[in-house]
């Protein structure tokens, strides 16, 4: 598996250097934010066109309104291509030998830090999407209230397991 | 591997004591009030005849078999819990994951001489166990069982060496030490200051309401003040009208204060709290007595609360949460005071023989950062000059008027703010403090730290701050929240290199 790794992919999964995640997951949070974009641009039309057929504008005044709000989605989906690449940028994490830290965010920007003796259980999970792309998400859970859940999505399928398995101080051999 | 396999065979099963079934009883009278008195009203009497007779010999006939299927044992290693006729369950807690052991009595209770127990593990909102009523000595039985088993987690389950005292086997339990008695002075003073009474009539008038037909009663009760006051006013003769207003609101007022007082007169009396070396144990209440014990490594987080009147008077209140801290209604407590009351000058030494490792007196607290108070007056005050403006230019510019009021309340909140909001690291110990009117400080073991966040918005980095999260087990939404606000970036970053590398040198032990 090592011999086809790309070059930011860490060796060992605790090596003590901040990494990115897998570029693939810019294209997964864009694909994502269009569904969304999607589904909330065909309710928002619907019911600007209910509203509409029922209000006794002139036919101008519509069609600005409609184009107001056909405006607003077409910015919702020009951020929605922008911010992954923005947020991928700020997006890192890092696993030494006692714990995880993980950073994100472009306007609030937050650093979270689990130490390793702390957690409770961890999953890896995979939907759909991400099973598509090859990436999946390690998500650990820790006995915390605010921050019981720290999550970190888009890593190459293969490297989940392995950050897990050092979390929990398994051998490769347990987890199989 | 079964922990309770083989004990199985050695213990022997128990019923709860028989006033079970009585408890169990006016349980499901009080849920069957309503619909039997729906059932009178609307149901003509002859079918009423049948079906209430019915009705009571189906949940007589459920809560005896309920008592009678509902067994437990103390084996080896764990308690087990068993019930049910149709569907069964059996429940094994090992005796080493139980946190916290509450008791209960009632008068019924203390009546028949018997206890109620509840038992918590780490696992969160639900108890881990609840017997109703046992008898004193059955549950003597049990509490020694817990102690002497469950001193020491079994081997795999324990992470390297811990840092609270603990493992005393199946030793005696070593005398304990009175820590702290609440004086009944200090019951008045506490009464004043919680100010509970709007709690009661709150609880009593959703009471009400949700039995219905309050709002029909309106007008009956505006009647009746009415010829009070007919009554009452040829006596008085020609007082201004505002007068009885003014008198009414007084009245009204001390009435509250004075229910206050009765609540936690009736609810805290004769509190005290007892150490050995590895638990605390509590006792409070007058006619419902309930205990508390807790072990002194479960303790996640100290804090200590003084509002307004507490700070006249001099007292803060001190409480702790455990893990397996839950929110409980129905005579259960859902805090754990340590000490209620608590004069402020003593809270040095109580914390210190309370929680000797915790070292609090030590403790030097530094402020927040200097901007602080520029940048919250700056934001609050724009934000009371927009709200004034839109609403003086909505409805009427004597909305100005409020402008002084608000800008002398926000001026003030931010200058108390300000000056109290500080932060302190110990050697084992990181610290909180924040409020204004209603001042909080929590303290909180490297040890029992889960997760640190550094967080910053753009607003924080244009005035160079920062905010660190220290997140615990079973902290309340509702109590003090560990969010070091408003620090000096190099602040909060000493604060995130201290917990990175002191909490990952602890290890952290149920």
């Amino acid at each position: 598996m090592a011999g086809k790794d790309p070059p930011w992919l860490p060796g060992r999964p605790d090596d003590a250097e901040e990494h990115p995640v897998d570029p693939q997951w810019i294209t997964l949070r864009r694909l994502g934010n269009l569904i969304r974009t999607t589904i909330l641009g065909l309710m928002g039309l619907t019911g600007t066109l209910i509203f509409l057929g029922l209000v006794g504008w002139s036919s101008a005044a519509k069609l600005t309104f409609l184009a107001g709000v056909a405006g607003f989605f077409c910015a919702l989906y020009i951020l929605g291509m922008i911010t992954p690449v923005l947020a991928y940028r700020r997006y890192r994490w890092r696993l030494d030998g006692e714990t995880l830290l993980v950073r994100r965010g472009i306007w609030w920007r937050i650093e979270t830090l689990v130490p390793k003796s702390r957690i409770q259980h961890t999953d890896v999970t995979q939907g759909p999407l991400e099973r598509l792309f090859h990436t999946s998400s390690l998500v650990v859970h820790t006995a915390g209230t605010r921050f019981a859940i720290v999550e970190v999505d888009g890593l190459p399928t293969g490297l989940a397991p392995k950050m897990r398995d050092h979390l929990l101080d398994l051998r490769p051999d347990e987890s199989l | 591997m079964n922990p309770s396999e083989q004990s199985i065979a050695n213990g022997e099963w128990r019923r709860l004591h028989p006033l079970n079934l009585l408890l169990d009883l006016f349980g499901a009278l009080r849920s069957l009030v309503i619909p039997i008195l729906v059932g009178a009203i609307s149901l003509p009497g002859r079918a009423l005849m049948v079906i209430l007779p019915v009705l009571g010999a189906l949940s007589v006939t459920a809560i005896v078999i309920r008592y009678w299927k509902r067994q437990y044992k103390l084996s080896e290693k764990d308690l087990v819990v068993r019930e049910g006729l149709l569907a069964r369950k059996v429940r094994n807690v090992p005796y080493w994951k139980i946190q916290n052991i509450d008791t209960v009595r009632n008068p019924l209770h203390r009546l028949f001489g018997v206890v109620g127990v509840r038992l918590e593990s780490a696992s969160g909102s639900e108890p881990e166990a609840v017997l109703e009523a046992l008898s004193v000595e059955a549950v003597e039985e049990l509490e020694a069982a817990i102690r002497e088993r469950g001193g020491e987690a079994p081997a795999e389950a324990r992470v390297g060496a811990g840092t609270a005292g603990e493992g005393n086997g199946a030793a005696e339990e070593a005398p304990a030490r009175l820590l702290y008695r609440i004086r009944g002075r200090e019951l008045v003073r506490l009464g004043l200051a919680w100010n509970r009474g709007l709690v009661i009539v709150g609880a009593l008038v959703a009471y009400l309401f949700s039995y219905g037909r309050v709002e029909e009663r309106l007008p009956m009760i505006e009647r009746w003040l009415r010829a009070t006051l007919d009554r009452v006013t040829p006596f008085a003769g020609d007082v201004p009208a505002w007068l009885p207003v003014v008198a009414g609101v007084v009245l009204a007022l001390a009435l509250l204060v004075g229910l206050s007082i009765l609540y936690v007169f009736f609810r805290y009396h004769g509190f005290t709290l007892e150490g050995t070396d590895d638990r605390l144990r509590t006792v409070q209440g007058l006619f419902t007595r309930a205990t508390a014990t807790i072990p002194r490594r479960r303790v996640q987080r100290v804090m200590v609360t003084q509002n307004l009147i507490l700070r006249w008077l001099g007292g803060v209140s001190v409480r702790v949460e455990t893990a397996g801290h839950s929110e409980h209604a129905g005579g259960w407590q859902s805090e754990r005071y340590l000490a209620p009351y608590l004069p402020q000058e003593r809270l040095d030494a109580f914390m210190t023989e309370v929680l000797p490792d915790w070292a609090w007196s030590g403790l030097e607290w530094r402020p927040v950062s200097t901007r602080a108070k520029r940048r919250l007056l700056r934001i609050r005050l724009s934000a009371v000059l927009v709200v004034i403006g839109v609403a003086g230019w909505l409805t009427t510019p004597w909305a100005l008027a409020l402008l002084p009021l608000l800008v002398g309340w926000v001026v003030a909140y931010v200058k108390g703010y300000v000056t109290y909001a500080g932060f302190a690291l110990g050697p084992d110990t990181v610290a909180y403090r924040s409020g204004w009117l209603k001042r909080e400080q929590s303290l909180v073991a490297f040890s029992r730290v889960q997760v640190v966040a550094l967080e910053e918005s753009p607003f924080d980095r244009r005035w160079k701050m920062a905010n660190v999260n220290v997140d615990t087990a079973g902290a309340s939404m509702a109590a003090h929240w560990m969010r070091l606000r408003h620090l000096e970036r190099s602040d909060a970053e000493e604060v995130w290199r201290t917990l990175d590398s002191r909490v990952r040198d602890t290890d952290f032990k149920w």
